[in-house]
């Protein structure tokens, strides 16, 4: 981030879903007793490249990420970069908060420059 | 319950093996270092040294434990996410989680998955091409002779 070597591609509209490390254990763990079935372990804050990855920059004083074309990152970075950029869609926890009483916290990253970007009040 | 961690001391790992001796779970550990048996014993974990990509040592480590469950946490992702070397470390860790999954989640008489995840980077290599690989698609492929020799064992859960 630092050296401005990940950019945001095209419209960034692709929409990630993160989660803390610590959460995904205990779900995980949680996941040992629950009814079979697929669970996303994913935070409440899906959000696009274009929100998350500038905030990720200010979160470390780091310079505001490049912007690039998807013509010139299929060129430098791979079409797998581009998918993730742009079609990437989240994910719902819906599951996994009703059957493995998953309570993510909120990222500190994520949600306090998040108020930032989107112009939100605490 | 007796849980086998497979990746017990990688990123995901290490967190879940002190969630799981925290919730008394016996647990067992597999890593590929001394470094890592100490850190699974520090954390009150058993440790077993094997390589997830060869199947006769997982297999003696799956007949020494008959574990209940199965969590698989596979990777092999650099320390560095360059493109150079996210581009080296791609082929290793598809290796890794495809063979060296198929291996910890050795054809025991098993139930379906209780929970099957796929990182978004498996979707972007298989549109269009094999769907993830599934228990049931993947125990009709195993010889039926490794299958009985597990059969005793238990039911088993796959968290991978």
């Amino acid at each position: 981030m630092r050296e401005q070597q990940y950019p945001v591609i095209g419209l960034g509209q692709g929409v990630f879903s993160f989660v803390h490390v610590e959460d995904v254990a205990v779900a995980t763990a949680a996941a040992l007793e629950a009814d079979p079935g697929v669970y996303n372990v994913v935070d409440d804050d899906p959000s696009e490249m274009s929100i998350w990855l500038p905030a990720f920059a200010r979160f470390l004083g780091a310079p505001a990420p490049r912007e690039i074309t998807e013509a010139e990152a299929l060129r430098t970075a791979g079409e797998d970069s581009i998918y993730y950029a742009t079609r990437l869609r989240g994910a719902s926890n819906r599951r996994a908060k009703q059957k493995l009483g998953f309570a993510p916290r909120k990222l500190e990253w994520l949600s306090k420059t998040n108020k930032v970007a989107l112009g939100a009040h605490p | 319950m007796r849980v086998l961690v497979a990746g017990a001391t990688g990123a995901i790992g290490r967190p879940l093996i002190s969630a799981l001796v925290a919730s008394r779970r016996e647990v067992i550990g597999i890593t590929t270092t001394e470094r890592g048996v100490q850190t699974l014993r520090d954390k009150g974990a058993e440790a077993f040294v094997a390589d997830a990509l060869d199947r006769n040592a997982i297999e003696a480590v799956i007949r020494k434990v008959r574990p209940e469950a199965v969590i698989d946490e596979l990777t092999s992702l650099p320390k560095k996410y360059t493109h150079e070397e996210m581009r080296v470390a791609e082929e290793r860790d598809r290796k890794l989680r495809l063979v060296g999954g198929r291996n910890v989640r050795m054809r025991l008489s098993l139930p379906a998955p209780s929970v099957t995840s796929c990182s978004p980077r498996d979707f972007s290599k298989r549109l269009g091409q094999d769907s993830p690989p599934r228990q049931n698609r993947w125990r009709r492929r195993r010889p039926l002779q490794s299958q009985a020799a597990f059969e005793p064992i238990c039911r088993l859960r796959i968290v991978c």
